[in-house]
């Protein structure tokens, strides 16, 4: 069984993380994590491409570099609590820029994932009665099964 | 563990059986299998309401027969109302850890939309799914 992490670095990602290690699998599940990190908090998903045209190049060089780091640590975070737990973890793939809903769509298709799982909420969920936008999005396009894991 | 699966009589519910059927669990997980009767399309006839709670309990049985071929434990419960409120608000009541159901029931339109039961567990459910 092929299954597709997508994680970033929020609690809510580690929570989701650390059920999915947990939980028996069947012989020969591999995992891929993909650590999605948005370049900028904002209601609406943004495309490097789109800043480039408001942000001066040396912010936007620093915005990346910091999404950057980020998304190496979510994916390493990710990647320690499946292994600790004795899952095999084939790759990782950071990928800060762009919308964490393609992304992740995407990345599963083109693997092909069994199952995409990720947490409820990400790192700027504000309601927590409400499921997040990513976690929604993902569950009502995917074309494989999703697991949202509820912190 | 304790695994809520949703069903109803559509080809996705019965792949949902299949798949946690084939699935590995925690030692010790109990599986319950439900179904709702949307009262509200039967208000005014309560015969037809009784008809339709027996068929559902038959569905849920077959459901759990189908389970237990493969698994230890597996109960089953006939719920009244709404499926996308009664459904998550039994997982609450019963302390599911998990609920598992299929993307599409019978109302579906295409493959674009989720179904509008899923979409409903996964905006009231307090547990994982």
């Amino acid at each position: 069984m092929k299954i597709l992490v997508a994680t970033d670095g929020s609690e809510y990602s580690l929570a989701a993380a650390r059920s999915l290690a947990e939980r028996p699998w069947p012989v020969g599940t591999v995992f891929k994590i993909l650590s999605v990190e948005e370049l900028v908090p904002m209601p609406i998903p943004v495309e490097v491409s789109s800043l480039a045209a408001i942000y001066p190049a040396s912010l936007l060089e620093e915005l990346m570099t910091t999404a950057r780091a980020r998304a190496v640590e979510a994916a390493e975070g990710t990647r320690k609590i499946l292994v600790l737990a004795g899952q095999t973890v084939l790759e990782q793939e950071q990928n800060p820029a762009g919308d964490p809903r393609r992304i992740i769509l995407d990345t599963a298709e083109t693997w092909p994932a069994d199952i995409i799982a990720l947490g409820s909420h990400g790192r700027h969920g504000l309601d927590r009665i409400l499921m997040g936008s990513v976690a929604e999005s993902v569950a009502v396009h995917a074309h494989c099964s999703v697991v949202v894991v509820r912190k | 563990m304790k695994v809520l699966i949703a069903i109803d009589s559509s080809p996705a519910s019965q792949r949902v059986l299949e798949e946690v059927a084939a699935r590995p669990w925690p030692p010790n997980t109990l599986f319950c299998i439900v179904t709702a009767v949307e009262v509200g399309r039967f208000a005014e006839l309560p015969a037809l309401i009784e008809d339709a709670k027996r068929e559902s309990e038959q569905m849920v049985k077959a459901g759990a027969a189908l389970l237990l071929r493969a698994k230890d434990t597996a109960t089953t419960q006939v719920l009244m109302g709404s499926p996308r409120r009664v459904v998550s608000a039994y997982a609450q009541e019963c302390g599911a850890n998990l609920i598992v159901a299929g993307s599409h029931g019978h109302g579906a339109i295409g493959r674009f939309f989720l179904g509008s039961v899923a979409q409903g567990i996964l905006r009231t459910a307090y547990c994982s799914r």
